[in-house]
C-alpha cells in the first residue's frame, strides 16, 4: 500500500506536465489533428495572398463550373471562385474560434478561480450566474440579438458566441480549484501571508493549465460551429464578409444542383472541426494519463 | 510457544510450518502508474512462520512490506506477476483460483489493514457487516450469525455489544472500528492473522489496547500473526521474530527477543532502524539549555475556541464543540515547548489560532510582544514573517510543480526582494538545512522525504523568523530520517536562537526535543511543566497513560511491564460538560472513594501545583531541578498527590 502511494507521488511531483508532454508527440490523434490545424491555418493565412482569383471577384465568363481545371474547386452562381471563398471564409472561422476559445477560456478560469477559491457568497453569486446562463438558450438569444449586432463589427458575435461558452469549464475549475484550496501547499502559502491574487497565479493556475489548454482547444471547435450555425441562419457574419457558415448558406440553395457550390464549405468546415476535436481529445487523454489515473487534482 | 530450539535459531523443522514463502517475487506490469516498465516490488522473499507464532515484517516504506502480505493472500493491486511458492499448512496458494483462494481467505488466514474506517462499509450496521463475515465462513441461519457476530463485538472489547452491533461505522471512535475490523477478521476462527501496520492509524493509548488485544487473541484461540509494520517499538511488544525489507527483498530475520534486546547491536538494515529509533527515545545529548531571563517570544493565556455543533448527538441546541478551553503557556527566546496530546486533543487548534493572528474567540494570545486582540493589517504582515509553520508531512506542503529554489525563494519573493538577492539567499538556506546547491533546481517529487522536510524548514527560516511552530516535523518521515531531521531543528535553535512550538503526539520526540511540555487532553491542558521532571514523573493521570503507552524497542522492558490501559472515551467534548473530562477514562478515578468522586465530577480542576508533595521534588530523583525562572510545574487532577506516588513508567516495574 505504502509503495503505490509513494511511486504515484514521485511520479506526480516529476511534473505532469512533462510525463504528458513526453507522451504527447506519440500520440497519433494529437499528431494528425495538429498537422491537420496547422495546415489548414497555413492554407488560410498564405492561401488568398498566392491563389491568384479574389475571394469577391465575380468572372462573368464562368459561372457555376464544376471543380476541376483553372478552378479547382469550381466557381458560384455570381462566378466567384470556390477556394478563394472557402479559404478566406476559413480565415475568418479560425480567427473567430480562436478568439471566442481564449476569451471563454480567460473568463473560464477567472470566474472558477474567484468561486472556488473565495468561496462563501462570491462562489454563490458567481454559480448563481453560471447557472442562469446555462438555463439561456445560446442560439435564441444571439438570434434576438442580432438584429443589434448586425451593423456592427462581427467581433460583437465573437462575444456573444464566448458569453454562451465558458461555464462549464468554469463549472469544472471550481471544483478543481475547491479541492487544491484543501491542499496543504495552498495553506502554507497563506501563512506564508501570500495575497490571493498571488495564491491564484502562482498556486492554483499552474494545477490548472492542463484542463485549460484542453478545453480551450475544444472550444476552438465549438466556436467555429457555433459561428457557422448562426451566419448560415443569417444572424452571424454579414456581406460582402464571408465565413464557412455563410459560403454553406449560400451553397444550401444549391446542393442539389451544383453540390460542388455547398460541399467545397461543408468539407472544410467539417475537416476542421475534426482536427481541432483530434487535438483536444488526444491532449485530454494524454493528460489523463499522466496522472496515472488517480483523481488528485 | 516457539518451535524452534536450534542453536542458531534459523532453521526450525520444516514440519511445523503453517506458512512457507519461498522465492516469493512481484512484478508489477508494464503500467502507466509505475512510470513505464516492469517493476520488482518483492524480490525473492524467504518467509518460514510456525503455528501460533507471530512475526513482524519491518522496513521502510516502499519496501514492498505491503505488497509481500497481500500476495501471500492473492491480493497484490493492479496487474502483477507473482512468482515463487506459498504453502500455507502444506497447501501451495499461489496458483489456487481465486474461488478456491477465497476459501482460504477469511476462513483460515484473517486480515486486517491499517485503516478501519475504509475497511468497514460505511452504510452497513457493524453488527451486520461481522454477521456477513460470520456466513460467508460457515452455514448458520441469519439469527445465530447475529448473535455469533454479537459474542465476537464482545470477544474484542466493544462495550455493551449487543446494543453496538446495530450502529454504524462512523458511531465507532477509530480504536472501537479497528476492533469491530478485528472481530470480521476473527469471524472465521483463522490459524493465521496477517495485520497490515494495524495500529499506525490509531493513537498511543489506543494502540496500546488494540496491541493488547491482539495478543490476548493469540494467546486464546493460537492464531499465528504476520504483522506488517514500521515500529519497532510494536514488534518488541508483541512480536517473536522479525523479518527485515529493504527495496522489495528480505534482508535480516530472527529472534526479536535477541535481535532488539537492550544490549545487542544487530548490523545492516535493522540496526539502522534500531539505532534510529533508539536515538530518537534517549534524551537529548545537551540537555536543556541554560535559561538566560530571555524575552517571551509568545505568550497564551487562557485561549479558548469552540466549533459549533450542529448535528452532534448529545449536544444541546446552546452547546458548541469544546476544542481549546483555558489554555496557557508562554514560549521565551531559544526554548522549545511541546504540545503534547492525542487526536481530537485540539493541540492542532492551537497552533492554528496562533498562526491565523485573528483575535482569539476568547482569552489573550501575544506574539513577539504584539497581542492579537489588537493587531491591525501591516502588524499582522510584519508578524508573519517573524513567525513562521512547519508542517507534518512535506509531500502536501510543498507545491509538487514548483522546484526548490522558487519554494525556498517564494516568502522572500513575497516582499518583493529581486531575483539576484533571492538566489543568494536560497543558497545559504541550503546550506544552512545541509542540503547540496544542486538540490535547488528539483521538484519536490525527486526528494526523499527528508529532503523535503529539510526544504520545508529552509522555507521557514527565509524571512529569519524568530518563532517556528513545528507541527508533528517528523511523523510523516521514516525512523531512519527522523533522527537526522530533529538534529537539524535542534541545531538551528541553538544557532538562530529561535524558539519552537512542536506540536506532537510521540512522547520519545518530546523528550528529546522539548524543554518545557504542555500535555492538552480534550482542549484543556492537563499538565504543564519541564519535559524531563514532567515526563519522567507525571502528576496527571492522562499523562502517565501517555508515557505509558509509548513503546521502547527493548523486547524485555516491553513484555514485563505492568500496563495501565485506559478505556476509550467516544464522545465529544461539549461545552455543556462540568467536571474533569478525563473522568471516565481515568485509571485514579475507578479507585477513589464517593466523595472524592463526586469532587471529579463536579468541579473543573484548575492546574495546580499538586498538594503534596512540595512543587521541588527531591533533588535525586530529578535530574534537573527547575530554576526560578523555569516554567512553574502544574497538573489539573484533583488528586494528584495520588497520581505523584506512583512511580511512572519510564522505570518500568518488573512482573516478580
Amino acid at each position: 500500500m505504502n509503495t503505490l502511494t509513494e511511486e504515484r507521488t514521485s511520479a506526480q511531483g516529476r511534473g505532469r506536465f512533462r510525463s504528458a508532454a513526453r507522451r504527447t508527440p506519440g500520440r497519433p490523434s494529437i499528431v494528425c489533428g495538429a498537422a491537420l490545424l496547422l495546415a489548414l491555418a497555413g492554407a488560410a493565412v498564405l492561401g488568398p495572398l498566392l491563389w491568384p482569383y479574389d475571394h469577391v471577384a465575380q468572372d462573368r465568363t464562368a459561372m457555376l463550373v464544376p471543380p476541376g481545371g483553372e478552378h479547382w474547386l469550381g466557381t458560384s452562381r455570381l462566378g466567384e471562385d470556390l477556394l478563394a471563398q472557402c479559404l478566406q471564409g476559413l480565415r475568418k472561422s479560425l480567427v473567430i474560434g480562436l478568439l471566442v476559445a481564449v476569451l471563454s477560456t480567460t473568463l473560464s478560469a477567472a470566474v472558477g478561480l474567484a468561486a472556488g477559491y473565495l468561496g462563501r457568497w462570491v462562489d454563490r453569486c458567481l454559480m448563481w450566474g453560471v447557472d442562469m446562463l446555462l438555463i439561456l438558450p445560446p442560439f435564441l438569444v444571439a438570434a434576438v440579438l442580432s438584429p443589434l449586432l448586425r451593423e456592427r463589427s462581427w467581433l460583437y458575435m465573437v462575444l456573444v458566441l464566448a458569453l454562451f461558452q465558458w461555464m462549464l469549464t468554469a463549472r469544472v475549475v471550481r471544483a478543481r480549484t475547491v479541492a487544491l484550496r484543501q491542499r496543504e501547499f495552498v495553506t502554507a502559502a497563506h501563512h506564508m501571508g501570500a495575497p490571493t491574487l498571488w495564491i491564484m497565479r502562482r498556486h492554483l493556475l499552474p494545477h490548472l493549465v492542463p484542463l485549460l489548454v484542453i478545453d480551450c482547444t475544444l472550444h476552438v471547435g465549438a466556436a467555429i460551429l457555433g459561428e457557422a450555425g448562426l451566419s448560415y441562419f443569417g444572424f452571424g457574419i454579414q456581406p460582402p464578409d464571408v465565413s464557412l457558415g455563410t459560403l454553406v448558406a449560400t451553397g444550401s440553395g444549391s446542393a442539389l444542383t451544383y453540390p460542388w457550390a455547398f460541399l467545397a464549405p461543408v468539407g472544410f468546415l467539417v475537416v476542421t472541426v475534426s482536427a481541432v476535436g483530434l487535438l483536444g481529445e488526444g491532449l485530454r487523454r494524454a493528460l489523463e494519463e499522466g496522472r496515472g489515473g488517480s483523481n488528485e487534482d | 510457544m516457539k518451535t524452534e530450539h536450534t542453536p542458531h535459531g534459523s532453521e526450525p523443522p520444516p514440519t511445523a510450518q503453517l506458512l512457507e514463502v519461498s522465492g516469493l517475487s512481484v512484478t508489477f506490469r508494464n503500467g502507466v502508474r509505475s512510470g513505464g516498465g516492469p517493476r520488482r516490488a518483492v524480490r525473492g522473499v524467504d518467509l518460514r512462520l510456525a503455528a501460533g507464532q507471530a512475526m513482524a515484517v519491518v522496513g521502510p516504506s516502499g519496501s514492498g512490506k505491503s505488497v509481500t502480505a497481500s500476495a501471500l493472500i492473492g491480493l497484490v493491486p493492479g496487474p502483477a506477476v507473482v512468482e515463487g511458492s506459498v504453502r500455507f499448512d502444506g497447501r501451495e496458494l499461489l496458483h489456487l483460483s481465486d474461488r478456491e483462494l477465497s476459501r482460504i481467505r477469511g476462513r483460515r488466514i484473517g486480515m486486517v489493514f491499517q485503516d478501519p474506517l475504509t475497511a468497514l462499509n460505511p452504510v452497513i450496521p457493524v453488527g451486520r457487516q461481522i454477521a456477513e463475515a460470520v456466513r460467508l465462513h460457515r452455514t448458520t441461519t441469519r439469527k445465530e450469525a447475529r448473535e455469533e457476530a454479537v459474542r465476537l463485538l464482545d470477544r474484542v472489547g466493544i462495550p455493551s455489544a449487543a446494543r453496538r452491533a446495530g450502529a454504524f461505522p462512523h458511531e465507532f471512535s477509530g480504536g472501537m472500528r479497528q476492533r469491530a475490523a478485528i472481530a470480521m477478521a476473527i469471524a472465521g476462527g483463522p490459524e493465521l492473522l496477517i495485520a497490515d501496520e494495524p495500529t499506525s492509524a490509531l493513537d498511543t493509548t489506543v494502540q496500546a489496547q488494540i496491541l493488547h488485544l491482539l495478543d490476548s487473541l493469540r494467546a486464546d484461540t493460537g492464531c499465528a500473526l504476520l504483522m506488517i509494520t514500521h515500529d519497532l517499538g510494536v514488534v518488541a511488544r508483541s512480536c517473536d521474530r522479525i523479518a527485515v525489507m529493504r527495496d522489495g527483498a528480505l534482508v535480516q530475520q530472527g529472534e526479536v527477543a535477541r535481535l532488539l534486546a537492550a544490549e545487542s547491536a544487530p548490523d545492516g538494515e535493522l540496526g539502522e532502524l534500531l539505532t534510529a529509533t533508539r536515538q530518537l527515545a534517549r534524551p537529548r545529548p545537551t540537555g536543556p539549555r541554560p535559561l538566560v531571563s530571555a524575552p517571551d517570544v509568545l505568550r497564551v493565556e487562557a485561549l479558548r475556541r469552540d466549533y459549533p455543533a450542529r448535528g452532534l448527538p448529545g449536544a444541546g441546541r446552546r452547546d458548541g464543540v469544546r476544542a481549546v478551553d483555558g489554555v496557557s503557556f508562554t514560549v521565551a527566546e531559544g526554548r522549545a515547548l511541546a504540545l503534547l496530546g492525542e487526536s481530537g486533543s485540539g493541540k492542532t487548534t492551537v497552533l492554528r489560532e496562533i498562526m491565523g493572528l485573528r483575535p482569539p474567540q476568547a482569552g489573550r494570545v501575544e506574539v513577539l510582544g504584539h497581542d492579537l486582540a489588537t493587531l491591525d493589517r501591516a502588524d499582522r504582515y510584519a508578524l508573519r514573517r517573524r513567525m513562521q509553520l512547519v508542517f507534518q508531512d512535506p509531500s502536501s506542503s510543498l507545491d509538487p510543480l514548483m522546484t526548490v529554489a522558487d519554494l525556498i525563494g517564494e516568502p522572500l519573493a513575497l516582499e518583493g526582494e529581486p531575483a539576484e538577492a533571492r538566489g543568494r539567499r536560497v543558497a545559504e538556506l541550503l546550506d544552512l538545512v545541509e542540503l547540496e546547491q544542486a538540490v535547488a533546481r528539483a521538484r519536490p517529487g525527486r526528494l526523499s522525504g527528508g529532503q523535503r522536510q529539510r526544504v520545508a524548514i529552509a522555507r521557514a527560516l527565509a524571512t529569519r523568523p524568530r518563532l517556528l511552530l513545528l507541527d508533528e516535523p517528523v511523523s510523516a518521515l521514516d525512523a531512519p530520517l527522523r533522527a537526522g531531521v530533529m538534529d537539524l531543528l535542534d541545531r538551528l535553535r541553538g544557532e538562530l536562537g529561535l524558539a519552537y512550538v512542536l506540536v506532537s503526539h510521540d512522547v520519545h520526540l518530546v523528550r528529546r526535543c522539548a524543554d518545557d511540555v504542555a500535555v492538552l487532553y480534550r482542549g484543556r491542558l492537563v499538565e504543564h511543566g519541564p519535559t524531563a521532571a514532567a515526563l519522567n514523573r507525571p502528576r496527571h493521570p492522562y499523562t502517565r497513560a501517555l508515557v505509558d503507552a509509548a513503546l521502547s524497542t527493548d523486547p524485555h522492558t516491553e513484555r514485563h511491564r505492568r500496563r495501565v490501559l485506559l478505556p476509550e472515551d467516544s464522545t465529544t467534548p461539549t461545552t455543556g460538560g462540568t467536571g474533569c473530562a478525563f473522568r471516565p477514562r481515568c485509571p485514579l478515578f475507578t479507585d477513589l472513594d464517593p466523595g472524592s468522586r463526586r469532587l471529579c465530577a463536579e468541579r473543573d480542576p484548575s492546574p495546580s501545583r499538586g498538594l503534596h508533595p512540595s512543587r521541588d521534588p527531591s533533588p535525586s530523583r530529578e535530574p534537573h531541578p527547575p530554576r526560578p525562572d523555569a516554567t512553574a510545574w502544574t497538573a489539573a487532577c484533583h488528586h494528584t498527590a495520588h497520581s505523584a506516588v506512583v512511580p511512572a513508567a519510564t522505570a518500568p516495574t518488573l512482573r516478580p
